[in-house]
């Protein structure tokens, strides 16, 4: 009988169901790409860091640390990474890269992909250069080209494809260039460079236990970084395991939607049935037989919906490589994950049941009178709507539980889906309450009319503009939020602010580069001091002290090493908060220092009057805490921690950094070019060429989220159409009626045109608000940037939005118009 | 002066005379095709209406009876014969032509009142109005759905309504645009019989202070007596024509 009875309603009910569709197989397909992703990290833990420990300083290891390290046994390839300024002769241009003088054995485990494949084995032995293959394709390098770094000039040998340690987004920032250790001018390495000095280490043999404890071993005895092969794979679980919520989040959102379409269907399905219900009541159907019958229907709808979710899942997650492997330095492989199709088909079911609840229980409701009485009241809202609410609430969270497996996660993401798609149906709602009161006042007719139809009956009006502003709302959140970033680095560039830095200059090359920088008329903004030390006691009691107490943690910030400069007075970027700045050393027992606040109070926990001393390359500088400075952070220039006064470390081993500006940012390979050429250890920075690794790196991640959000567009737009679809026909008669009143076809085209004007209107609007408030939100505690909107792309979204709503409209009656009316008005509403 | 843009329809003095013909039907046929075969609902209906004149059309179910009320007001266009209303010969009218034609000189009654479920019931009356780019149309309206007794409930919404009260909203509507013609496709068919019996006294009160042409299809026969005149068609053919000396 339920087959039976849907006859007549089950192409609408398709439409519905395709979107609930889409949600789910965007779930299937995250669930599933998810456990290829993680099976993938598990087997290729030692891959992915390329050993089994990797030890790591920032410094030349010691003699006594090669020797603790050496006792540790296995194999052992070491490995150099080092910004520094490339030249490439044939093209006459320079980029800074990251430099990796690399040993013979590189990666112990894994393996480097070159583009010519056999490059990887033989740069090593030639020696020649592996180039990152953007960079490559970039500059137009080719193999066999030139790259100078320092003053050894190499062969590119081939491409670097993927490596171990090296992420696509890392790529971009910092292109690495692989060259061999015998390779390396040891000049670029001079005392105050930054380097990463790396160990690798191979223990075939060992256990994850052992790995764990040598780590602790060596990072007790040496002051030394060390990372397990298991923390590599760990850090890689968290990165996907965020990767899968915030996706999870969007095809949550896009599963809500379709399960908002499918409760919207059978609302309409089930209202266009009731009197068939009254009739089946009055030949003596019981109330609960009936609802059965519609409970089925539901059940087949959610049966369908779960089925083709799965399969589009498949093809779905066929895709998902080419948006992941963007992003992951690892290939996904596609495994068709059974338990994340089984939970899709359950998700899909029960998402359906759940938003059919309330349409449901009036198949229930309904009076037998219905079927001998042609006007009818309608059913009487009860507080049965409320349960249901809380049944659907507490039914997502338990759907989002079983996706994220964290209670917390689940709640989070129900809470902002109910908050967001709240907020929406209350602004959509107020709109639309707002917009039938100011009616009466419209003299205009069609736009009165237009206005009065968004309150037609069976409408959908309310499911229409949530789609449509769950859709403004990611796109405006999307475009919002890389603005906003865009906007606060571009901002950077002010107009007297340093737009070129340059560092690592030694002291003997500070002439130098400034008769260059004069040469080329560029003004020497900033010229800052920067001075390697540690921290070797805070008071009375030692670092190493400190380390041994099994009960002090969070020591990072006393075994850390610092660059700190010195200076007499405070910059722009700074303003001190509190206790006094000393700009010069009297000569007293402690030297003042200055600390940034927050550093000071959460990193050293330190106050006022507190005793640090300083290790600077093994003389001990006994100091106190004079002040606190905040520090503008966002600020082109070096920023520092720790500020000395001057009078102090003037005869220490020190490198600089020249703020400058060109503004133009046209002679910026020009003076890099002329820099580099005579101090090949400079690396020059230019804030273009950061935006402009931002802005791949930002090209990519919008590319994923965009992927992401355009299944909650295709959800939404999906159920627009089957929203504009199913209240079809109750336009069509309208429109059949005035016809047979005399309007014209102008005239009941504008009442279509502004009906689905102000349909997009509000909705936009209502998104554009949310997503506004986002934005704030965003800027204010995820970014913590200013908050700039830029109001071109929001009218642009507006249109568009309005178009494409008006577009679906005119579609759904187009060319009822030129038909006879008669057959219309003869079928009874 | 036309201001609203649309085709205007040249009107006839609203002081009309029985003797001018409002509406000429001649050897109206109109056949359907049903699945594989043709089927004929009306065949070979001739007849005239004067300005003013009130006819009932009777017959059982299927005889044809909404088909010749819609191919009258233009709704429809026939397979044969013609239609002449207010002497403009609708097949060779446009369909734009025949829409404003029906704006300017027809009125409309539904058996399902046919209202406008957004629009209140004063902005239901209005609809033809506002069409037609009337001033005034608010106060008629208003004159209207007192002169039905309604007045007081002009800012309920169709829902809010009783069906006698939503036909009585049709019947002001009918006649917000003083029509030449009014159509009326069962008026009292949903109502029971108190209600329908003041229906018929308004639509006949109504339509004499209008004087408009009336054409109300009909099973009920008591309203059917209180025309001047029933056509009585059977399997698609006028079978009998009488007048009615009472009405």
């Amino acid at each position: 009988m339920a087959w039976r009875e849907s006859r007549g309603s089950r192409r609408r009910l398709v439409l519905f169901l395709t979107s609930m569709a889409v949600g789910v197989a965007f779930l299937t397909a995250l669930t599933s790409t998810g456990d290829s992703l993680e099976r993938t990290v598990d087997e290729e833990a030692r891959q992915l860091l390329g050993a089994d420990l990797r030890v790591s300083s920032n410094q030349p290891f010691t003699q006594e640390e090669k020797s603790e390290i050496d006792a540790i046994g296995g194999d052992k390839v070491s490995r150099v990474s080092f910004l520094s300024m490339a030249l490439f002769p044939k093209q006459a241009r320079t980029r800074m890269v990251m430099v990796r003088a690399i040993e013979s054995g590189y990666p112990l485990y894994g393996s480097v992909e070159s583009d010519p494949p056999g490059a990887s084995q033989t740069y090593l032995d030639d020696p020649r250069a592996l180039v990152d293959h953007g960079l490559m394709s970039g500059l137009g390098l080719s193999v066999g080209d030139t790259i100078r770094i320092g003053r050894n000039a190499l062969q590119i040998a081939g491409a670097i494809q993927r490596a171990p340690r090296e992420t696509p987004i890392g790529m971009i920032i910092m292109p690495p260039v692989y060259i061999p250790a015998s390779a390396l001018d040891s000049t670029l390495l001079s005392r105050g460079t930054m380097a990463e000095y790396d160990i690798y280490i191979g223990l075939e043999a060992k256990s994850q236990q052992d790995t764990a404890v040598i780590k602790d071993s060596l990072e007790a005895r040496l002051d030394l970084n060390v990372d397990t092969a298991e923390e590599e794979q760990e850090a890689w679980r968290e990165v996907l395991q965020f990767f899968h919520r915030f996706l999870g989040l969007s095809g949550f959102a896009a599963l809500v939607l379709g399960g908002l379409g499918v409760g919207g269907a059978i609302r309409a399905h089930v209202e266009r049935c009731l009197t068939n219900v009254a009739v089946l009541r009055c030949l003596g159907t019981g109330s609960y037989r009936t609802l059965g019958v519609y409970f089925a229907q539901a059940l087949i709808l959610g049966c369908v919906a779960g089925l083709l979710g799965c399969l589009a899942g498949l093809v779905i997650q066929l895709c998902l490589p080419l948006v992941l492997e963007s992003l992951f330095p690892f290939s996904v492989p596609f495994i068709v994950s059974w338990s994340a199709m089984a939970i899709g088909f359950g998700i899909g079911l029960a998402v359906t049941l759940l938003f059919a609840l309330m349409p449901l229980r009036d198949v229930q409701r309904v009076s037998p009178l219905r079927a001998l009485r042609f006007v009818v009241e309608p059913l009487p809202k009860t507080r049965f709507r409320y349960v249901v609410m809380i049944i659907i609430t507490v039914g997502l969270a338990a759907v989002a539980y079983m996706q994220s497996g964290s209670w917390q996660t689940s709640l989070a993401y129900t809470a902002a889906l109910i908050a967001v798609f709240g907020v929406l149906t209350l602004l959509a709602k107020g709109l639309m309450l707002s917009a039938k009161r100011s009616a009466a006042w419209v003299r205009l007719y069609p736009l009165r009319q237009g206005l009065a139809n968004l309150h037609r009956p069976g409408n959908q009006t309310a499911l229409m503009m949530l789609a449509l502003g769950l859709g403004t709302f990611i796109v405006a959140v999307l475009l919002i939020g890389e603005h906003m970033v865009v906007q606060n680095i571009t901002a950077l560039m002010g107009d007297d602010r340093p737009d070129m830095v340059l560092f690592d200059i030694q002291a003997d090359q500070i002439d130098g580069v400034h008769q260059i920088l004069e040469a080329e008329n560029l003004p020497l903004i900033e010229s800052t001091p920067m001075v390697n030390m540690r921290i070797h006691a805070r008071g009375d009691s030692t670092v190493a002290a400190m380390q041994e107490d099994s009960t002090r943690s969070g020591l990072w910030a006393y075994t850390r090493e610092y660059r700190n400069t010195y200076r007499a007075e405070i910059t722009n970027a700074e303003e001190i908060v509190e206790g006094e700045f000393t700009g010069r050393y009297d000569g007293s027992d402690l030297v003042p220092i200055s600390i940034e606040e927050d550093f000071a109070r959460n990193a050293l926990k330190v106050a006022l009057g507190d005793t640090l001393v300083f290790n600077v390359q093994g003389v001990l500088i006994p100091t106190t805490v004079g002040s606190f400075r905040r520090v503008d952070w966002q600020q082109v220039r070096a920023n520092f921690y720790v500020v000395f006064p001057t009078g102090v470390l003037e005869g220490a081993p020190q490198t600089h950094i020249i703020a400058t500006r060109d503004g133009t940012a046209d002679r910026y390979e020009q003076i890099q070019a002329a820099v580099v050429a005579a101090f090949p250890n400079v690396t020059v920075l230019s804030l273009d060429l950061l935006l402009e690794a931002f802005d791949a790196v930002v090209g990519r991640i919008r590319f994923v989220i965009s992927f992401m959000a355009y299944f909650c567009l295709v959800a939404g737009l999906i159920v627009l159409i089957a929203a504009v679809m199913i209240s079809r026909s109750g336009r069509i008669r309208e429109q059949a009626l005035l016809k047979t009143l005399g309007a014209s076809r102008r005239q009941i085209g504008a009442i279509t045109v502004f009906e689905y004007v102000i349909l997009g209107l509000i909705s936009s609007f209502t998104g554009l608000i949310l997503a506004l408030g986002a934005g704030w939100l965003l800027a204010r505690y995820v970014f913590a940037l200013d908050y700039v909107v830029a109001p071109g792309p929001i009218i642009v979204i507006a249109i568009v939005v309005v178009a494409f709503t008006l577009g679906v409209g005119q579609l759904s009656t187009w060319r009822q118009y030129g038909r006879p009316t008669l057959a219309v008005l003869r079928t009874d509403i | 002066m036309n201001t609203t843009g649309q085709k205007e329809v040249k009107r006839v003095p609203k002081q009309k005379q029985m003797s001018e013909s409002i509406l000429r039907v001649e050897r109206l046929t109109k056949t359907y095709r049903s699945g594989s075969r043709d089927l004929t609902v009306l065949k070979d209906v001739t007849f005239d209406l004067k300005s003013g004149e009130t006819c009932a059309v009777l017959g059982p179910s299927g005889s044809g009876k909404t088909t010749l009320l819609g191919l009258c007001a233009g709704l429809d266009i026939p397979s044969e014969g013609r239609v002449l209303l207010r002497g403009r010969d609708l097949n060779k009218s446009s369909e734009s032509e025949r829409t404003a034609l029906r704006r300017s000189s027809v009125g409309f009654v539904f058996q399902t009142f046919r209202l406008l479920a957004t629009l209140t019931a004063l902005e239901n009356v209005m609809v033809p109005a506002e069409l037609s780019g009337r001033r005034g149309a608010r106060t008629q309206a208003r004159e209207l759905l007192r002169q039905v007794g309604l007045d007081g409930r002009e800012h309920h919404y169709p829902t809010q309504l009783s069906g006698g009260e939503q036909q009585r909203v049709g019947l002001a509507r009918a006649f917000i645009n003083s029509p030449d013609i009014l159509f009326a496709d069962e008026p009292t068919g949903n109502l029971d019989a108190a209600t329908g019996d003041r229906i018929k006294e308004l639509l006949f009160e109504l339509n004499k202070n209008a004087g408009t042409a009336l054409i109300v299809v009909t099973h009920d026969l008591s309203l059917a007596a209180s025309c001047a005149r029933a056509l009585h068609l059977h399997g698609g053919r006028i079978v009998k024509d009488t007048a009615n000396s009472a009405a």
